[in-house]
């Protein structure tokens, strides 16, 4: 069993200031970027809970704050052990393997600069890369893209998301492609849910008709057997976005494809009736793990050269609220797949979660910036300078370091 | 600024950032469009064009061609009325060109009807909409579309040349539906014979290709019209005027009290409540009489009345059709068309609304029960799912333009959505949103 990545020192993160215990790479460093390198982030929307994606079952303090869904996830089967500390749901089987080969590493107690904990503002700033809101037109990815192509005539620099509209993370000067299929993500069950919660509220009669067309879908997929498919419980419709997004993720392996790509799941926001190990949570998690499966052996043919970073705009309640769920948090976890990855390891600060140790009393204290590990890819992979990075990437960030040892290439 | 957006959405199409004028009042904005009527002129092609490219395939052998020639320019149609609905600044002109071209409703039951469907809105509903009612009941009656929808392309008069020839009859169709629905109204001030009386007048109003239409009216044949005078609703129309009967009668029951009842009460029940006060009914009667059934003077009272009596609190039934609502969230988008209008057809085929395809001459129903079936709402919510993905605004701030007048509730839902795409579909699919 590897050991987790602890530091001897601990410091906490606050706003702005300089995490010294991640050291930054010399500079002038002459490792290679690899030759024709990948690169895909996946955005989970709707803040993706943390601590039951990647549960520190080694915290003394962790079992007794979520018995009610360590309960549940009992009842999906045994977690599955990364160290001595930390361990995956059950539900992130393909993950696991991954990481079990040294082809996955997780970050925890990760966050962006923003702490104010709105779906909206904060994808804003996790897509934006910068240090706050603002009406800024561009994301830090197509920035990274006209960076690689400023700099480097012969890089291939398509860049590709998935989608009818570009989300932020791709917006920007550097002209990029989509892959226009209106695929769902978890949207229609989730906005459905709340939905009909606004017409219980606000207008019974929409109510019943919605309630009504729920019933007889429920009646109807349960006749066609979608319930009993394959991919585990999946609505059709979930399915479809994933077998879309697969495609999409499919073109990079061509040789003159896109190479960096952007896609969202959505459908995280669980505040009532998480169920990590039977619900809500449970089903959002195996649908990223069919994914994660689903990419991994559609860019087989690149994996060496490819990585995907999964991040989400902030975390959830370390505690559970009084609907079953958690509410919007602070620190969470983030995913780096792939085949350059120096994977097996738990990269964190670990902060604890006794109360005096959680960000307002109630959060994950985050203990790194989620730009420090967007740069480190960037890097790494395609060579983009430190320079590039703290000022046209991400602006304004010097002070943000970089992660080293990430990378197998550094 | 806009306060209430109610009187947008039961009276117009709907608010739109780039073409509602916010400093004006909704009246004033709906009378200026009133007054910009008719429309700016188009490409598409008119009855007569497509009747002779019909005709054209038909002679070189090509007949199988003529459904793909249909359905390309239903395409074109459809787009242009989209875009005439994206366009006006507050929608109560295009509602009222619904309102009629539903009221004389054509449905595409066939290719050719489906390629002049388009065209009958345009030249019979939408050109006549500054005249008199009587003008357009002419119009629409006597169109190709109209006398292809309802058969009395093949109505002969048993006494006619045509008729003793070849042993054909009477069709009854346009004749039981001129007075059930476009005039009287079902079993009001007229009995069968009057019925058969009306089929014998309209005898001899055909479609010939060999004669195009003149102004949208179709062609006459005199060897296919029924001998004699013929009396419809008091009215006798002589036998020595074989073409000019129709128009006798039509314009003798355009004028019949029957009539202005009518068809001021679907004003009423359409653009105020499905139980409208019966002195506001009353009142357009009278207007309509009073006028002669002048559209434009009428149209004015109904844009008055429908303010002066609405509803105090929203009633069960004020659902907004499918048209209304893809219209309205198209409108909520941008100034142009953000799907094409193929993808625009298809939402509105799966929500039962496609354009001109009523299941019956009595056109599309106007109660809610018809549009709310289990799976309608879960439809919408698709849509508004796509919608949302190509609505490039904040849902927060949007919401203030479109509903200024959201419950605490709806602003609430939509600032609590997991991501802008789920904001932007939970506006479009709240209560303030779907109802009128």
């Amino acid at each position: 069993m590897t050991s987790c990545y602890r530091l001897n020192r601990r410091q906490l993160l606050t706003r702005g200031s300089a995490f010294a215990a991640w050291s930054l790479l010399p500079a002038g460093s002459s490792l290679a970027a690899a030759p024709d390198p990948r690169l895909m982030t996946i955005v989970l929307r709707g803040a993706l809970d943390g601590l039951a994606t990647v549960m520190p079952v080694g915290d003394p303090d962790f079992y007794s704050r979520r018995s009610l869904f360590m309960e549940d996830v009992a009842k999906a089967g045994e977690p599955l052990a990364l160290n001595s500390f930390f361990a995956l749901s059950p539900h992130l089987k393909s993950l696991h393997d991954l990481y079990r080969n040294r082809q996955a590493l997780f970050v925890h107690a990760i966050a962006s600069p923003y702490r104010s904990r709105s779906h909206f503002d904060g994808q804003d700033i996790l897509e934006s890369g910068l240090g706050g809101v603002s009406d800024n037109t561009s994301g830090w990815l197509n920035r990274a893209l006209g960076t690689i192509a400023s700099s480097n005539q012969r890089a291939r620099t398509d860049g590709l998301f998935v989608g009818a509209s570009t989300p932020l993370i791709m917006r920007g000067e550097h002209a990029v492609m989509s892959y226009t299929e209106d695929s769902n993500n978890g949207l229609f069950d989730d906005t459905q849910n709340r939905l009909l919660a606004l017409y219980q509220d606000q207008d019974p009669v929409l109510a019943s008709a919605l309630q009504g067309g729920i019933d007889l879908q429920m009646m109807a997929e349960m006749q066609s057997g979608d319930a009993m498919d394959a991919v585990g419980d999946m609505v059709a419709r979930d399915r479809r976005a994933l077998q879309s997004m697969i495609k999409a993720a499919g073109l990079m392996a061509a040789d003159d494809g896109p190479r960096i790509a952007a896609m969202s799941l959505n459908g995280w926001d669980t505040h009532a009736g998480a169920a990590p190990g039977t619900g809500q949570l449970a089903r959002r998690l195996q649908t990223l793990d069919t994914l994660i499966d689903g990419l991994r052996t559609v860019l087989a043919p690149v994996w060496e050269q490819t990585t995907i970073v999964i991040t989400t705009e902030f975390g959830r309640t370390v505690d559970i609220n009084g609907t079953a769920g958690t509410d919007h948090g602070t620190g969470t976890s983030a995913i780096l797949i792939g085949g350059g990855v120096a994977g097996g390891r738990v990269l964190t600060d670990w902060p604890g979660l006794s109360t005096n140790a959680l960000y307002d009393g109630r959060d994950l204290m985050p203990t790194v910036d989620m730009r420090s590990l967007f740069k480190s890819v960037l890097r790494s992979q395609f060579d983009i300078s430190d320079r590039a990075l703290a000022h046209t990437v991400f602006p304004d960030s010097a002070a943000v370091p970089s992660l080293a040892g990430l990378m197998r290439t550094g | 600024m806009i306060k209430d957006h109610a009187p947008y959405h039961r009276i117009g199409l709907g608010i739109s950032p780039s073409r509602t004028p916010l400093e004006v009042s909704f009246t004033r904005a709906a009378a200026q469009e009133l007054e910009a009527l008719p429309r700016q002129a188009t490409s598409l092609p008119g009855t007569e064009e497509i009747l002779k490219r019909q005709a054209q395939l038909r002679t070189t052998g090509k007949t199988s061609d003529v459904p793909s020639m249909a359905r390309d320019i239903y395409h074109k149609e459809a787009t242009y009325r989209f875009q005439q609905a994206l366009e006006a600044p507050v929608g109560f002109a295009e509602r009222l060109v619904w309102f009629w071209s539903d009221h004389f409703t054509v449905g595409v039951k066939n290719p050719l009807v489906r390629a002049l469907a388009g065209a009958f809105e345009r030249e019979a509903i939408r050109a006549r909409m500054h005249r008199s009612f009587s003008d357009m009941l002419l119009s629409a009656s006597l169109h190709p579309a109209m006398l292809l929808y309802l058969d009395n392309v093949m109505s002969t008069g048993p006494y006619s040349i045509a008729g003793q020839r070849r042993d054909r009859g009477l069709n009854e169709n346009l004749a039981r539906e001129i007075l059930e629905l476009h005039t009287m109204g079902a079993g009001q001030g007229y009995a069968q014979n009057d019925v058969k009386a009306l089929a014998k007048v309209l005898t001899g109003w055909t479609v010939n290709p060999k004669d195009p239409p003149k102004d949208g009216r179709a062609s006459f044949r005199p060897a296919m019209h029924e001998p004699g005078a013929h009396t419809v609703a008091g009215l006798t129309a002589p036998a020595d005027a074989p073409s000019g009967q129709a128009a006798m009668v039509l314009r003798h029951l355009a004028t019949r009290p029957e009539t202005a009842r009518h068809i001021a009460t679907k004003l009423a029940r359409h653009f105020i409540s499905p139980q409208p006060d019966p002195k506001v009914v009353a009142a357009l009667t009278n207007v309509f009489l009073k006028t002669g059934g002048d559209l434009p003077t009428l149209h004015k009272y109904v844009l008055v009345f429908a303010q002066r009596y609405a509803p105090q609190k929203p009633f069960v039934g004020n659902f907004r059709s499918p048209n209304e609502y893809v219209v309205a969230a198209l409108r909520a988008a941008a100034p142009t068309m953000v799907f094409p209008a193929r993808r625009v057809l298809g939402i509105l085929n799966e929500l039962g609304q496609a354009p001109w395809s009523a299941n019956s001459p009595a056109g599309w129903p106007d109660t809610a029960q018809s549009w709310n079936g289990s799976g309608a709402l879960q439809a919408r919510l698709g849509f508004a799912l796509q919608m949302a993905n190509r609505i490039d605004q904040d849902a927060r701030q949007l919401v203030k333009q479109l509903l200024p007048a959201a419950s605490t509730a709806t602003q609430l839902a939509i600032h609590k959505a997991e991501s802008p795409q789920q904001g932007m579909a939970l506006l479009l699919m709240s209560p303030e949103f779907q109802r009128k």
